[in-house]
């Protein structure tokens, strides 16, 4: 199983402009879980939806199992579980009956979906608000029932848009681990602008930025990049503006005896006796994206 | 999917085949055929399926809504019209029934506009009958809706002294293009645009319509029916028009 897409480009006609929101954008997806980072506006939702059959490409063609997806017309969304990044409901639906509704448009029979709809509930801990209305739901609920929705059909293709946005830390982490748990024997696409929500558990990460596919890579691969580069010091507050105007700074921390741990993207050299930590993601993801000054 | 995978499985497990070319070349068939076999699986049983579902999740809610501002027509109509016959009758009952008829064709806006409204465009464009299949099965529920509502309210006046023609002109000549631009703009706008354009335009359509029903009554020229079946038959090839371009093209992209 395996989606690749080829030379993908996607442009919306805004007035007279003509807007690339995805750029000629080549991958080759197989099993596992895969990171598509970005900050907000790279172009990772209109790539996610082109995947998803949801916009035609305007250059480029999608391809599953070698087969354009042009082609494969309905069956195509059969194999697909799309969790969007605005995750809607009608409000006057309880759980199971909007578990019910999606079943029936992704043309489940009936026995079929009672069943699986029963088996997800209690995968997802949400057999206890079966008969309640989503919007009565908390957040990381809501979370639950799209991941609900979304494999439904027991999808050989999941693809989640910003799925961990609004869940406190306790949710994230264990909507993590459902994840990883899908992930056996499917594709399962994840788009975030929050870095450690796939820095564990993703296979293989692919960095959008300006509608391109700048690195794609296993986490590993694209941290090591950033050997050499990332390093941490303690310097005094007073110096801080200074220092900020000088180097990246990714991460600070006012220290107990007044002074504060600096984490920084630049050379060894930019601040006196700085030395080298350990890479994350984050910092390349910082290096790609670096923060604007006001 | 079933098939791809057996066809994968039979393939891999034949590694004794002489020829790699050929393998290939019956690996490229098979893909094919399965490519064509998905293509047919867009059956009308399938749309059937999808129409039997929905009756149960909005059919009965729409038609429910159309009811009650059937109920509320018809109470107005009651209200205004039966103390005070036959002074203001006549001429006053046809732009009432004109009124009626845009409110009819009205009454899908809301539905229309539900899944927009409520961010589940997006995510029922991703499953198998699209948005598009789905506001097909929801237009063949307002169309019955709008159908009954009509066939109510010209048996509510038929007793009054109307002619056929007329109470034809005042419920159907404004339903019909009214429906049909709420078609054309639907299809052609954003849901935003959508709503308040609809509304202006059916209030054009409703002081527009007036002014004809005025001119006939001045005139005292009969209304030809002949004349506007021809425009009806081109507000129903328009609406088939519709139709198809949103179930066979990807005009649903722009309402995401």
């Amino acid at each position: 199983m395996e989606i690749t897409l080829e030379h993908v480009s996607k442009h919306f006609k805004d007035r007279k402009n003509i807007k690339k929101a995805v750029d000629d954008v080549s991958l080759h997806l197989t099993p596992g879980v895969w990171g598509l980072l970005g900050a907000n506006g790279s172009g990772k939702t209109t790539l996610m939806r082109m995947i998803c059959g949801i916009m035609k490409p305007s250059t480029g063609r999608i391809c599953y199992d070698g087969v354009e997806t042009d082609n494969l017309g309905d069956s195509y969304r059969d194999i697909i579980g799309y969790l969007p990044q605005e995750f809607g409901f009608y409000p006057e639906f309880t759980v199971q009956q909007y578990l019910e509704y999606i079943s029936a448009l992704k043309g489940l029979a009936d026995r079929q979906a009672r069943q699986k709809i029963d088996e997800l509930l209690v995968q997802l801990s949400l057999e206890d608000v079966r008969r309640k209305r989503i919007i009565k739901l908390s957040g990381g609920m809501k979370r639950r029932v799209g991941i609900g929705q979304a494999l439904l059909n027991d999808p050989e293709f999941l693809v989640l848009d910003e799925p961990t946005s609004g869940l406190d830390p306790g949710e994230r982490v264990r909507f993590r681990n459902l994840l990883s748990e899908l992930a056996h024997d499917r594709i399962v696409l994840i788009s975030t602008h929050i870095v450690s929500d796939v820095e564990y558990i993703a296979t293989r990460n692919a960095i959008m930025k300006n509608g391109k596919i700048l690195q794609t890579g296993t986490t590993p691969e694209l941290v090591a990049q950033m050997e050499g580069k990332v390093f941490e010091a303690e310097i005094d507050p007073r110096q801080l503006a200074e220092w900020d105007h000088k180097v990246q700074i990714v991460n600070l921390r006012n220290e107990s005896d007044g002074s504060v741990s600096l984490r920084y993207l630049g050379n060894q050299n930019d601040i006196p006796n700085a030395f080298p930590a350990e890479p994350r993601l984050e910092d390349l993801y910082l290096e790609l994206f670096p923060k604007t000054r006001t | 999917m079933k098939h791809q995978k057996q066809w994968n499985s039979f393939f891999a497990l034949e590694k004794n085949v002489p020829y790699t070319s050929h393998l290939q070349y019956t690996k490229e068939l098979s893909q094919i055929c399965w490519a064509s076999s998905a293509g047919k699986r867009k059956t009308s049983s399938a749309f059937g399926t999808l129409v039997k579902k929905q009756f149960r999740f909005m059919a009965w809610k729409l038609w429910f809504f159309q009811g009650m501002i059937l109920a509320v027509l018809c109470a107005v109509f009651f209200c205004l019209f039966e103390n005070d016959y036959p002074n203001w009758f006549t001429a006053a009952l046809p732009k009432f029934l004109c009124c009626c008829s845009v409110t009819v064709a009205m009454s899908s806006i809301p539905l229309l506009k539900r899944a927009a409204r409520f961010q589940m465009m997006e995510l029922e464009q991703s499953t198998r009958f699209s948005v598009s299949g789905i506001l097909a099965a929801q237009l063949l529920f307002i169309g019955i809706g709008d159908l009954s509502m009509l066939a109510v309210l010209a048996l509510t006046v038929i007793r009054y002294e109307l002619t056929g023609s007329v109470v034809f002109f005042a419920l159907v000549v404004p339903f019909m293009t009214t429906a049909v631009t709420c078609m054309m703009l639907w299809i052609r706008t954003t849901p935003a645009i959508f709503g308040r354009m609809s509304i202006l335009f059916c209030i054009a359509t409703v002081l527009f319509m007036n002014r004809i029903l005025d001119w006939y009554r001045d005139s005292k020229e009969t209304v030809r029916i002949g004349y506007w079946c021809i425009y009806l038959l081109a507000c129903l090839c328009i609406l088939y028009h519709e139709y198809r371009r949103l179930r066979f093209t990807n005009c649903t992209e722009k309402m995401l």
